[in-house]
């Protein structure tokens, strides 16, 4: 008897799976849906490539005011696929005589101050210590060429005195870009050069 | 005996049911309309249908055929529209979702770093949602946070869900708008190149 109960509850169970199953895939006929397919969201990404050399300077180098230290123009093609921001910063060794003498990296503004000349491309506009291509808020295009960043480079004779003979000096000019957008600016690349007084 | 007829009776028993189930789909599933002994019985028709519009501005829509948001940059802004009508005969309710999400790089010939560090674009799209038949909103919510965590990474399987319910009766019609936006604050360049795959824009109705 208690072996018949055990037969009929599993049989029941069964047939209560089976039902509940049923109303499952039932349940599924009377619903619907619609789909539209094959999204995507993507983000570009920066293609820049850059190209120009200084003197390769090195610490026997002996370097004399008016020197050009650009060996070839430097400049950045944009293959970049998304809209995008350059600027650039040169930055170099000043040597002063005020009491003593005393050197500090200072950025080159293009002021009356600076010992250094630089022959900028047309399309860099200052703001700070910084050159930004086309204007602080301008947007380059997508994939929008090559631009001319510096083409001449070199210490002011007139102005480079007495005060640097014998001393190092160091040039650093860094390019940095961006997404357009608000997005912290990242160095591309820098371009060095270096003298040291020989021994 | 009594073991072996029982071991039948229940082989029988789970094959009427299933051939049951199957043969009532099959019928079901040609059929419009079902009649049993003169009486005639109209089978559920539930049906929605679903037109996307997308705009750059929020001012002008165009109709498009899926969600794409290419080469955006950080601060990149999409709206979109989803019109759904009930065009069945009986009321439903219908629920919108984002399915199915894959990473991946956007341009497989550039940098992929950014992919193997394990950034996603999930972490930086905002979502915000409205629409014109209830109260629901998403106010510039981030995507991640509408997706439930998957320990593996593997979030295919998984939704979003832009709305909950829509009743709609036979014939209404709901709009459903919704934006994405590439959040620059959190957009930095460690997220270029990166890519988010959204298997299905899913509109499910049921009667």
């Amino acid at each position: 008897m208690k072996r018949r109960i055990i037969l009929l509850s599993i049989s029941s169970l069964i047939f209560i799976i089976a039902s509940i199953v049923m109303l499952g895939i039932t349940y599924g006929w009377f619903s619907s849906l619609t789909s539209i397919p094959n999204n995507e969201i993507s983000v570009g990404d920066l293609r820049y490539t850059p190209s120009g050399e200084l003197q390769a300077g090195g610490v026997s180098y002996v370097y004399l005011p008016g020197e050009e230290l650009i060996v070839s123009t430097i400049s950045i093609d944009n293959a970049s696929p998304i809209e995008s921001q350059l600027r650039v910063k040169i930055e170099y060794t000043k040597w002063t005589f005020d009491g003593t003498l005393q050197s500090a990296t200072v950025a080159y503004t293009g002021s009356a101050s600076d010992h250094i000349v630089v022959g900028l491309g047309a399309n860099l506009t200052r703001v700070g210590n910084y050159y930004y291509y086309g204007g602080e808020s301008n947007v380059l295009n997508p994939d929008s060429g090559v631009m001319t960043i510096v083409t001449s480079l070199y210490y002011d004779g007139s102005v480079a005195t007495f005060d640097y003979a014998g001393q190092a000096i160091t040039v650093t000019i860094t390019i940095e870009v961006k997404q357009a957008g608000d997005v912290t600016w990242s160095d591309l690349t820098d371009y060095n050069f270096s003298t040291g007084y020989p021994n | 005996m009594s073991k072996k007829r029982m071991t039948l009776s229940l082989i029988v028993l789970i094959s009427s049911v299933f051939l049951f189930v199957f043969t009532s789909f099959a019928w079901f599933a040609i059929s419009d309309i079902i009649s049993i002994g003169g009486q005639t019985i109209k089978l559920a028709d539930i049906e929605a249908t679903a037109t996307l519009y997308v705009s750059t501005d929020d001012i002008t829509y165009y109709e498009a055929t899926e969600i794409s948001i290419t080469n955006s940059i950080p601060g990149t802004v999409m709206y979109y529209r989803l019109v759904i009508e009930n065009t069945g005969d009986v009321d439903i309710r219908s629920k919108v979702n984002l399915y199915g999400f894959t990473n991946n790089v956007a341009d497989p010939l550039a940098s992929d770093d950014n992919f193997q560090s394990g950034k996603t674009l999930m972490d930086i799209i905002r979502v915000s949602e409205s629409n014109d038949w209830n109260s629901e909103v998403l106010d510039n919510v981030l995507l991640s946070t509408l997706i439930p965590y998957v320990s593996s990474g593997d979030y295919s399987q998984s939704s979003a869900t832009l709305v909950e319910v829509l009743s709609l009766d036979v014939g209404n019609i709901a709009t459903v708008s919704f934006s994405l936006t590439i959040d620059g604050a959190l957009a930095g360049n460690d997220y270029q190149n990166l890519m988010l795959e959204i298997a299905n824009l899913a509109i499910q109705s049921i009667g």
